[in-house]
């Protein structure tokens, strides 16, 4: 199994990762490296700045005593703010946690625990009822508050146009062939979890956020910066508002979305408006959906430790165990592997699937990489910290490069990937930004004929472009890689790096469930 | 067989037997137990097992359950003879009055009315068997039974006059097929929930203002005694019995409705050949997918709908594709290929010219009178074409006539055309033209790598052209009326939604063939003006 030590040693500090040649990933200054960056890309090269007005985080995300420093308090002046601030319930919650103050007696402190629960219990029974006013999950929004500008940025499936979330929950779309650059903000575009452009269109762009999903028209030779609220159409539904998750189906005519409130995944047809439950189950919210590129599968990754793959002709699935929820998922391009990592293990897991009936995934995930946090000597004699809980994966259209994003360390780890015959990730080396800048989210582009542009979102805010130019490799015919790879009983051996280290290790079990595939069953076992 | 025939023989009733089935069953484990639950509970017995009891003993020995069948029987009878895929728009308030007064709507109002009368009054009876039924007359001397009575019937006949009005009138009857399908029981399940219980309520459901009006105007009715002896029948046990049963009348409507729409929309595989491909002189209605597509309502529909399925570019869909793009042995001919392309070509270019008829007469080109000769033609488009009657003097006199009318304010008001009614109304029938679209554009796209005998691509051009002529049609209609600020409660009609459903489809069509043959397309035959577009499409700046 590969791990984090087969990688390249990272950039020296001081400099950034500029670009990538030849399988080798080369670092400069970071004025240089833009200028490399530029003159790599040319007239391709999309610069996201937003000028001399100042992006302010949206008053949703920010409170007023970030703006004051603590200082100490009696446990009674405690509870008491908390009720001027936020209400009886936060009082409680305050004598709870002062029972070891000494001050409140335990007798408070037991009735306020006995209250909460009710009202605990209270809230559970009001879920039942369809509310559109909640909160957004810490899971999908976790890109927030990470002090940059820009929050994430999403490419156009077919051109060269980039839209990019800030932080006052605003897009902006940046074009290479155009100096404008539309604004898009509306009166309902608060919280906002996701943007994806639709496929084999110009000019939509889906916007996850509290009360639904945005559906922007942006006439692409129209040369208004700030379209008017009849370029917007909302789609929303009481199941999924607020938004965690949405993706397109790869033909662009169907959007699946998920939300906060219920664990239903529902699917629109965008054109006609209309919306049909395509699964309800009573597990807890869904935090993740995605349309595999071929658009027969699609993955759902919930906010307790299972997640689905369903097959989209009568939506059937195939449900896996895990020790903990799904972090990040990707598909490869011709839509036989999925890989996957959880929120707390530092793991890359694999799953295969082969056509036919059902979903035809495989019963146990392979791991395939150990991203455990490691320490590396630089070049410097400096000693810095790699790896971790990862926080998302980053796949190129032709499944050829692997981008790992971490929570909190500073550097990327990528990663080469090929099909030939089975999955097979090669070391690719680490990429860095400035100094103390952490990875925010990364995105491949994805209209590129030959080579890849990894653009990365780092904590300051800034969006830098990685071109990486290389040979494609001649894929393989996909049924026959997912034949090939999962149908042999030596797995360790197929999901492998350099035929030495073999992924030996499977922990995630799928549970059957009615809906089974009869195609993979026994075929695919654990060791 | 007519294709038609077999279709209602073989796929619709065996649809409306799993609806009733599956609404019996709902009544039993639903409305029925509830009310047997509280009838029980309300006589003081609060025993569980008791109730238990009570319940399993309804379930094992289901009698009671004849009323409800015979409602839905009936309800299921009316929804099969009234049900339509397109919305119906009034080109004018004559229209309007027209289907209000005929007898067709009478006579199933009446038995829409009827059945959820009937239904009300059951679960009345099943709440509390006290109140009196409107099957069993009540004593000489029983004024009070005989309001309550009337109460309760007139009650349920105005819910299902109501009901009828929205169901015959209002688009209640328009079957939506849904966007994905799941499995029925996971179809069933999500419309199931608290959410459709009050929106059940909100839409079908009773208000304290018309029970209030309803016992006051009874009362008024009866003129012999005095108007405050109408506040006799507003007793709470009538009140709270009959709050529940039009409840459940109404969550029992609602589910019935869904139910049907679900079952009625599910999709059909139809094959693309069939044993009289070889035997050709056989009956040509057989049950193919190119007579399908020549149909017309709910078949014709779902046919487009088995089109888009199988030409989605999804590998299981291959080997059903690959049949389309066969050709026949001996003679290779693209039989297959042609049987699905011109009744779908047809059905957009009959589109397009309703379309032009209506918006821009002066672009419609001036047909020759001389017949094509199917010979020359490479495909025979116009099999369908709609052949003139002889009566066009009859019908401009008439029209002379009703423009005569119309320039009296009264007849104005009756006959003239309200704003743009008949655009709307073309629209209403956009959607199997909108599963053409989608399922040619992608046809054409997977052409590129699967058609091994050029069946398909030498009638690229020809679907091109038929899609950019509908879009310059659609594009050049006013966008004014079909724009609605996101955010607002009220939701668009159907007819605007598949206008703007046409649009994106014609759309992602033409992007999904440019982007899949890329600059290559441009060296078909085409026209400069098509070109141009086309070119735009491969630059990616038609949005």
């Amino acid at each position: 199994m590969i791990s984090l030590e087969h990688l390249m040693q990272p950039p020296p500090s001081g400099q950034i990762t500029s670009h990538e040649s030849h399988g080798h990933l080369y670092s400069s200054e970071p004025s240089e490296a833009v200028m490399t960056t530029k003159n790599w890309l040319g007239q391709q090269f999309v610069e996201v700045t937003v000028g001399q007005e100042p992006v302010r985080t949206a008053h949703s995300k920010q409170e007023a005593r970030d703006a004051f420093y603590a200082h100490k308090e009696t446990a009674w002046q405690r509870v008491m703010f908390a009720y001027y601030e936020d209400g009886w319930e936060a009082a409680l919650k305050e004598i709870m946690n002062s029972r070891t103050d000494g001050r409140i007696l335990q007798a408070a402190s037991k009735v306020a625990s006995c209250t909460l629960k009710l009202l605990r219990i209270a809230n559970k029974v009001q879920e039942l009822l369809p509310s559109p006013k909640r909160t957004i999950s810490s899971a999908t929004s976790l890109a927030h508050g990470t002090g940059g500008s820009v929050v994430s940025v999403a490419w156009h499936p077919h051109t060269c146009t980039l839209a990019a979330v800030f932080c006052d929950d605003t897009v902006r779309v940046f074009s290479a062939s155009y100096s404008i650059t539309p604004l898009l903000k509306h009166r309902l575009q608060k919280s906002v979890t996701q943007i994806a452009w639709m496929p084999y269109s110009a000019s939509q762009l889906a916007v996850g956020c509290e009360g639904g999903i945005l559906l922007w028209t942006l006439d692409p030779v129209n040369v208004v910066t700030r379209p008017s609220g009849s370029c917007v159409m909302l789609l929303s539904h009481p199941s999924t508002t607020p938004v965690n998750a949405l993706s397109w189906h790869p033909k662009g005519n169907l959007l699946a979305c998920v939300g906060d409130s219920s664990s239903v995944l529902l699917v629109w047809d965008v054109g006609r408006e209309v919306s049909e439950v395509a699964h309800c189950g009573r597990q807890d919210s869904i935090s993740i959906v995605l349309w595999s590129p071929e658009g027969s599968r699609v993955f759902v990754g919930y906010a307790s430790k299972t997640m689905r793959v369903f097959e989209t002709q009568n939506w059937s699935y195939e449900w896996w165990s895990l020790d903990s929820p799904v972090q990040s998922a990707v598909w490869s391009a011709n839509g036989h592997v999925l890989l996957f990592v959880t929120q707390e293990e530092p793991i890359l897991f694999c799953i295969g699937f082969i056509d036919g009936e059902g979903v035809g995934g495989a019963k146990v995930a392979a791991q395939v990489a150990d991203f455990t946090a490691k320490e590396v000597t630089l070049e410097s004699s400096e000693n810095v910290i790699v790896g971790g809980a990862v926080r998302q994966l980053a796949w190129d259209p032709r499944s050829e490069r692997l981008a790992v994003i971490f929570r909190q360390t500073e550097y990327i780890a990528l990663f080469h990937t090929s099909f030939q015959p089975s999955l097979h990730l090669a070391p690719g080396g680490f990429i860095r930004g400035e100094m103390g800048r952490i990875p925010v989210t990364a995105s491949f582009r994805q209209n590129l004929a030959s080579g890849a542009v990894l653009s990365v979102v780092w904590s300051s805010g800034q969006v830098q472009h990685i071109p990486m130019r290389y040979a494609s490799r001649e894929m393989a015919r996909p049924a026959n890689i997912a034949h090939s790879s999962l149908l042999s009983p030596h797995i360790n051996h197929n999901i492998s790096f350099n035929t030495s280290v073999a992924a030996n290790i499977s922990l995630v079990h799928r549970v059957p469930s009615l809906p089974t595939s009869p195609l993979i069953g026994g075929l695919f076992t654990s060791p | 067989m007519a294709m038609e025939e077999l279709f209602t023989k073989e796929v619709l009733r065996w649809r409306s037997i799993r609806v009733l089935t599956c609404c019996l069953l709902f009544q039993l484990i639903g409305p029925m137990s509830w009310c047997i639950t509280f009838h029980t509970i309300s006589q003081g017995i609060l025993n569980p097992f008791s109730i238990l009891y009570n319940v399993l003993a309804m379930w094992l020995f289901p009698t009671r359950l004849a009323v409800p069948f015979v409602c839905f029987v009936v309800l299921s009878h009316v929804y099969n003879k009234s049900f339509t895929v397109s919305a119906w728009v009034p080109i004018t308030r004559w229209e309007t009055w027209r289907r209000f007064l005929s007898l067709s709507f009478f006579l199933k109002s009446c038995m829409i009315m009827l059945s959820c009368a009937f239904l009300t009054n059951f679960y009345v009876s099943l709440v509390n068997p006290d109140l009196p039924s409107i099957l069993i007359p009540c004593q000489p001397e029983g004024a009070l039974c005989n309001k309550r009575k009337a109460f309760i019937l007139y009650m349920g006949l105005m819910n299902g006059a109501y009901y009828a009005y929205y169901y015959l009138m209002d688009n209640g009857n328009l079957l939506i097929p849904a966007t994905v399908y799941p499995s029925r029981l996971q179809r069933v399940k999500s419309k199931i929930s608290i959410s459709k219980v009050k929106e059940a309520y909100n839409k079908h459901g009773p208000s304290m203002i018309s029970f209030l009006i309803l016992g006051i105007m009874l009362n008024l009715l009866n003129g012999k005694s005095s108007w405050t002896d109408g506040f006799v029948i507003l007793d709470i046990p009538l009140m709270v019995t009959m709050f529940m049963a039009t409840i459940l009348w109404a969550i029992s409507i609602t589910f019935f409705n869904d139910i049907f729409h679900i079952f009625i929309t599910e999709p059909i595989e139809i094959p693309l050949t069939s044993e009289e491909d070889i035997n050709p002189e056989t009956d040509l209605d057989s049950w193919r997918l190119s007579h399908a597509l020549s149909s017309s309502g709910l078949l014709q529909l779902l046919a487009f709908m088995d089109l888009k399925t199988l030409a989605a570019l999804e590998p299981r869909n291959f080997v059903r594709r690959s049949q389309i793009y066969a050709i026949s042995q001996p003679g290779g001919h693209p039989r297959n290929w042609l049987g699905i392309m011109n009744p779908s070509l047809n059905l957009i270019r009959k589109f397009t010219d309703r379309l032009r008829r209506h918006n821009c007469p002066e672009e419609i080109p001036k047909v020759p009178v001389k017949p094509l000769d199917p010979s020359v033609a490479s495909t025979d488009i116009n099999k369908n074409a709609v052949v003139k009657a002889p009566t066009v003097t009859m019908k401009e006199r008439l029209q002379k006539i009703l423009d005569g009318l119309k320039k009296y304010p009264v007849f104005a008001y009756f006959l003239a055309e309200l704003p743009d009614a008949t655009n709307r109304s073309i629209f209403a029938d956009a959607l199997p033209v909108i599963w053409a679209v989608q399922a040619f554009g992608d046809l054409v796209s997977s052409s590129f790598t699967e058609d091994k005998y050029g069946v398909a691509q030498r009638n690229i051009p020809d679907i091109l052209a038929a899609f950019l002529q509908l879009q310059k049609v659609v594009d050049g209609l006013s966008r004014g009326t079909i724009s609605k600020r996101a955010g607002t409660s009220d939701s668009l009609p159907a007819e605007f939604k598949l206008r703007r459903a046409l649009r994106s489809a014609l759309r992602s069509a033409l992007y999904t063939v440019t982007t899949t043959f890329g600059p290559s397309i441009l060296e078909m035959k085409m026209s400069a003006e098509y070109q141009s577009k086309l070119q735009l499409y491969l630059d990616f700046k038609e949005g």
